[in-house]
C-alpha cells in the first residue's frame, strides 16, 4: 500500500518534469547583450526555426560568459564579439573554426555638455587621454563582455590604469550601462547598434566614432563535439551557414532601427554613415509607458502572454511538487518527536530566508556540463527553473505547514486515539483539521515562487519563448528599456498574486 | 466468571512530576457507575488514563475482565473502552460526520454506519443535531455527541472526564439520567469524574477520591484545603485553624473520620484538642447510623448512633459543639 502510493508520487514527478520539456530538437546559442538589445536576433532566428522546423534557445550574456558556457558544453553555437578571447578558445580546442558573421563598431558616448571636452581629439586614444586627465566621470560595463575587453584594451594601449572615483565599474550589460551613463552624466564605450536602439531614453551624443580601432567584429563559432560530444554540431553547422549564407547577410544588412543601419554583414564594405539626432526624452514618461502597458494587456498581446502562462506554468508545477514532498514531511515532523528536530526546526527557519540568487548558485553548480547532474543537461531549461524554485519553497511550504499542524487543538490527539485512527488515519484527520493553514502555506509558496528572479534568471537563462518568465522578462525589458512591456508584465503578476489570494480567501471565508 | 472488571493491584504511574499514581489497588465492579472525586491535579486524569488504557502502568498489575495487562493486550484492551476527554474536540463538518468517523476508520460501510449513527442518536436524544454544524453545538450537545463518538464504536467501558464542568443545570440532569440508561439498560460500565461530591453519592455505585496520587475507596468527608500555619502550630483551611499531630512540616489537605469527632450540647472539657461551636443544617440516616450535617465555620460532617442523637436531643438548628483529637485526622 506504502510502497504503492510511494510509486505513484515518483510517476507524478516525473510526469510533471517531462511535462516542461519541450520535445523539439533544439539549438543552444549564446549571444551577447548587445546583439540582443538591437532586437536583430528576434529577426534573424525565426527564419532559421521555420526553415529546419527547429528551436533555438536563447542564451544572452557578456562575450566572456559566452565562451565559458561554450567551454562548459551548456551552448552549441556562440555569436561574440572578443576576437583575442575567441582566437584563445578555439585554440585551447573548445570551439571549431571561427566565421565571420558582421561588424559594426564601437563609439565612445558621453554628455553633451561634454566636461571631458573630447569633441576636436582625431582618435578614441586621444579621448580617453582627455577623460582620464580631467578624471570625467566613465561607466565601464566592467562584465567581461565583448564591449569590456575592448574598452580595457584602449587603457592598455595608453599605458593608463583607470581607478578612482570617476570610473565606475558598473557590471551590466550595455543597456543598463547605457542608462547608467545617462543618469551619472558620465562617457562610456557603446556599440553602435544599442545605442541606437537607446537613443530616445537618453540624452548622450557621441563623441568619437568611425576610427579603425573601434572596428567590433562579430563571429560564430561552433563549440567542439570532441570536447563535449552532447552538443549538437550538425544544427550548429546548420546554424553557421545559414548565419553566414546569403539570405541572412542580406537581412543583417537591411536591418534598421530608426532608419539606421546598425550591423554591415562581412561581404559588404560600405562606408559608415551615420547622422546624428539627438531627442530629449518626454518627462510624463512614466504615464505613457502605463497607457501602453495597458493597451498591451488589453489587446492580449501574444509575447506577453506568453511570458504570463511560462511563469504560471512553472511556479505551479514547482508548487505542487513542492506541496506532495512539503506536507508529509511535515506532518511527520509535527506529530512526532525526536531526537534532533530542534536542529531541523532551526536549519527550516534558516532556509526561509534562502536568498534566490543562492539556490541559483548551487543548482547552476550542479546542472551544469560540468556539475555532477551535468549530463542530464537541464540547465537552461524550464526544469531547472522548477527545480530551483522548489528548492526554494520546500522549506518555506514545510515549515509553514508545521506550524499548521501544531495549531490543530491538543484536544484532536486524544480524539483520534480515543476513535481508534491509526497513524495514518491520525495524520489525514489532522491534515483535514487545519487544512485552511496548509492551504495559506501552499499559497505563501507559491508567491514566493512566482515572485522570484535570481533562480529564473540564473538555471533558466531568460530564454525568449522558453524560460522567460515574468520576473526575469521584467528585468531584461527594463534594461532594453522597453519600460511598457516590463510595466504590463509587473501589472500581469501583481493581477495574478490578487487573483490568487482573492480566491483563497472567498473559499476561506465560504467553509469557514 | 467473576463480575470484576477491573482488578487493580499496585499500579504505579509518573507523568513528570505532578499526576503521579502511588500504589493504587481498586477492584472495579462490572456494569456499575464509578465517581471518581478529589482536588485538580491530584491525579484523577492519571488514573483515568491508566483505566482506559492510554497510558501503560510503570509498576503494578492490571487484570481487565481477568486477563493481565501486558503489552500485546495493551491496544486490544483500549479497543473495548471509550474515552471521552474533558469539554471534547469535535471535528470539522456536522454532528453526524463526527459521529461517524470511529466507524469510517475501521472501514465499516454506509449503511452499517448509518444505522449504528441513527440508534446512538436516538439514544442520546440528538437526532435533531444530525445536520448541525458541529461547531455551532452548545457545551451539552457537544459533550453528547462526544459520548456518542465512542458509543457508535461500542464499547464495554466508557470513561468521562469531568463531564458535568461548564453545564448548565438542564444540561447536568439530562447527561446524568443518560448515564442511568447506559448503565441499566445497556449494562455499560461508566466511570466518570466530577468536582461534585453530592452528585458523586446519589449518581454512583462506588465513589473513589484521589488525593495526590493515592485512590481511597469511598468519599473522603470533612476534607479540607489549607496550608501549615508555623506560628499558631495548626492547620489553616482559611476559616477555622485546626491542631493537627506535631512533626508534621508539609500539609495540603486534611480529612477527618466523621466517626471520630464528637458531639456535645455544652464545650467539653477533655484532652482533644479542637473544639469548636456550630449549628445542626442536616440529619439523615444511613446505615442504620445517623449522618449530621453541622456548619461551623466549615462545614461538618458526622456520624453518630440512634442512641446519642437521642441522648443530646439533636435536630435541625440546633447548636451544638464538635471535638476531635489531633490524632484522628489524615494529613496528606
Amino acid at each position: 500500500m506504502r510502497i504503492i502510493q510511494k510509486l505513484n508520487i515518483t510517476l507524478i514527478l516525473c510526469f510533471l518534469f517531462s511535462l516542461a520539456n519541450a520535445e523539439t530538437e533544439t539549438l543552444r546559442l549564446a549571444i551577447t547583450t548587445t546583439t540582443e538589445n538591437t532586437g536583430l536576433m528576434s529577426v534573424l532566428n525565426p527564419v532559421f526555426e521555420s526553415e529546419y522546423k527547429v528551436k533555438i534557445n536563447v542564451v544572452t550574456v557578456g562575450s566572456g560568459q559566452a565562451l565559458r558556457l561554450g567551454k562548459q558544453g551548456d551552448v552549441d553555437v556562440l555569436l561574440t564579439h572578443a576576437p583575442e578571447d575567441e582566437e584563445q578558445f578555439i585554440r585551447s580546442g573548445y570551439g571549431l573554426e571561427r566565421h565571420p558573421v558582421m561588424h559594426n563598431e564601437f563609439i565612445l558616448v558621453g554628455p553633451a555638455e561634454n566636461p571631458a571636452d573630447v569633441n576636436d581629439v582625431s582618435s578614441v586614444f586621444d579621448a580617453f587621454n582627455k577623460i582620464y586627465a580631467t578624471g570625467s566621470t566613465f561607466i565601464s560595463r566592467a562584465d567581461d563582455s565583448g564591449t569590456h575587453k575592448k574598452e580595457l584594451s584602449l587603457w592598455q594601449e595608453n599605458k593608463q590604469q583607470p581607478e578612482g572615483d570617476w570610473y565606475v565599474r558598473a557590471g551590466m550589460g550595455m543597456g543598463p550601462a547605457l542608462l547608467l551613463t545617462n543618469e551619472q552624466r558620465a562617457y562610456t564605450l557603446t556599440d553602435r547598434g544599442t545605442y541606437l536602439a537607446f537613443k530616445d531614453n537618453v540624452d548622450l551624443a557621441i563623441h568619437s566614432q568611425g576610427n579603425s580601432v573601434l572596428h567590433n567584429p562579430y563571429h560564430v563559432i561552433a563549440v567542439n563535439p570532441q570536447r563535449h560530444s552532447h552538443v549538437n554540431n550538425e544544427l550548429a553547422e546548420k546554424y553557421i551557414n545559414f548565419i553566414t549564407g546569403n539570405k541572412a547577410q542580406k537581412i543583417i544588412n537591411d536591418y534598421k532601427l530608426y532608419g539606421e543601419q546598425l550591423f554591415y554583414p562581412e561581404t559588404i564594405t560600405d562606408k559608415l554613415l551615420v547622422e546624428e539626432n539627438t531627442t530629449h526624452i518626454g518627462r510624463n514618461f512614466f504615464l505613457e509607458a502605463t497607457i501602453s502597458s495597458f493597451n498591451l494587456i488589453i489587446n492580449f498581446d501574444r509575447t506577453l502572454f506568453y511570458v504570463v502562462w511560462t511563469s504560471l506554468k512553472v511556479s505551479l508545477i514547482a508548487v505542487l511538487i513542492a506541496t506532495l514532498i512539503s506536507i508529509p514531511l511535515a506532518v511527520v515532523v509535527a506529530l512526532n518527536n525526536f531526537t534532533g528536530k530542534k536542529i531541523l526546526m532551526t536549519c527550516l527557519n534558516t532556509l526561509m530566508a534562502l536568498p534566490t540568487v543562492v539556490v541559483g548558485l548551487l543548482l547552476y553548480g550542479i546542472l551544469n556540463r560540468q556539475g555532477i547532474l551535468g549530463d542530464m543537461g537541464l540547465l537552461y531549461s524550464q526544469t531547472a527553473i522548477i527545480i530551483g524554485q522548489c528548492v526554494l519553497i520546500i522549506p518555506v511550504i514545510w515549515n509553514l505547514c508545521i506550524a499548521a499542524v501544531n495549531s490543530a487543538d491538543p484536544r484532536l490527539a486524544m480524539t483520534c486515539l480515543s476513535l481508534g485512527a491509526n497513524y495514518y488515519q491520525r495524520s489525514l484527520i489532522y491534515m483535514s483539521e487545519v487544512r485552511f493553514a496548509l492551504i495559506a502555506a501552499v499559497v505563501t509558496g507559491f508567491g514566493r515562487a512566482i515572485g522570484e528572479v535570481g533562480i529564473a534568471m540564473m538555471l533558466g537563462g531568460n530564454i525568449d519563448g522558453y524560460t522567460r518568465t515574468m520576473t526575469t522578462a521584467i528585468a531584461l525589458e527594463t534594461s532594453k528599456g522597453d519600460f511598457e512591456f516590463a510595466l504590463a508584465l509587473g501589472f500581469m503578476l501583481l493581477f495574478v498574486a490578487f487573483i490568487i489570494n482573492a480566491v483563497f480567501q472567498q473559499f476561506q471565508h465560504h467553509k469557514k | 466468571m467473576t463480575n470484576l472488571l477491573y482488578q487493580l493491584k499496585n499500579i504505579t504511574f509518573n507523568y513528570g512530576t505532578d499526576f503521579n499514581l502511588v500504589d493504587v489497588c481498586v477492584d472495579i465492579e462490572r456494569s456499575n457507575v464509578i465517581a471518581i472525586v478529589g482536588p485538580n491535579g491530584s491525579g484523577k486524569t492519571s488514573f483515568l488514563n491508566i483505566l482506559s488504557f492510554l497510558n501503560y502502568p510503570q509498576a503494578g498489575c492490571l487484570l481487565y475482565n481477568g486477563k493481565e495487562l501486558s503489552p500485546n493486550y495493551f491496544e486490544e484492551f483500549r479497543k473495548t473502552v471509550g474515552y471521552v476527554q474533558q469539554s471534547p474536540y469535535l471535528l470539522r463538518g456536522t454532528t453526524f460526520k463526527n459521529l461517524e468517523l470511529g466507524l469510517k476508520l475501521k472501514h465499516i460501510d454506509k449503511q452499517t454506519r448509518t444505522k449504528k449513527v441513527s440508534e446512538v442518536m436516538q439514544l442520546l436524544g440528538i437526532t435533531a443535531l444530525a445536520n448541525r454544524n458541529a461547531r455551532t453545538l452548545s457545551g451539552g450537545e457537544a459533550q453528547k455527541v462526544a459520548i456518542g463518538q465512542v458509543l457508535v464504536l461500542e464499547p464495554d467501558v466508557l470513561i468521562l472526564d469531568e463531564p458535568f464542568t461548564h453545564l448548565d443545570k438542564d444540561a447536568i440532569h439530562e447527561l446524568e439520567q443518560i448515564v442511568l440508561k447506559l448503565k441499566e439498560e445497556f449494562n455499560k460500565t461508566i466511570i466518570l469524574t466530577t468536582h461534585n461530591q453530592f452528585q458523586a453519592q446519589w449518581l454512583a455505585d462506588d465513589v473513589y477520591s484521589v488525593i495526590k496520587g493515592k485512590v481511597f475507596k469511598s468519599q473522603l468527608v470533612n476534607l479540607f484545603n489549607g496550608a501549615l500555619d508555623f506560628i499558631n502550630k495548626g492547620f489553616n483551611t482559611g476559616k477555622q485553624l485546626i491542631i493537627i499531630p506535631e512533626g508534621i512540616n508539609h500539609a495540603e489537605h486534611i480529612a477527618i473520620d466523621p466517626k471520630q469527632i464528637v458531639l456535645s450540647n455544652e464545650k467539653l472539657d477533655s484532652s482533644m484538642q479542637n473544639s469548636f461551636q456550630g449549628k445542626i443544617t442536616g440529619l439523615a440516616e444511613e446505615n442504620g447510623r445517623v449522618k449530621v450535617n453541622i456548619d461551623s465555620d466549615e462545614h461538618y460532617q458526622v456520624i453518630v448512633t440512634h442512641k446519642a442523637l437521642e441522648e443530646l436531643k439533636l435536630s435541625i438548628g440546633t447548636e451544638v459543639w464538635i471535638s476531635f483529637k489531633s490524632s484522628s485526622i489524615l494529613v496528606f
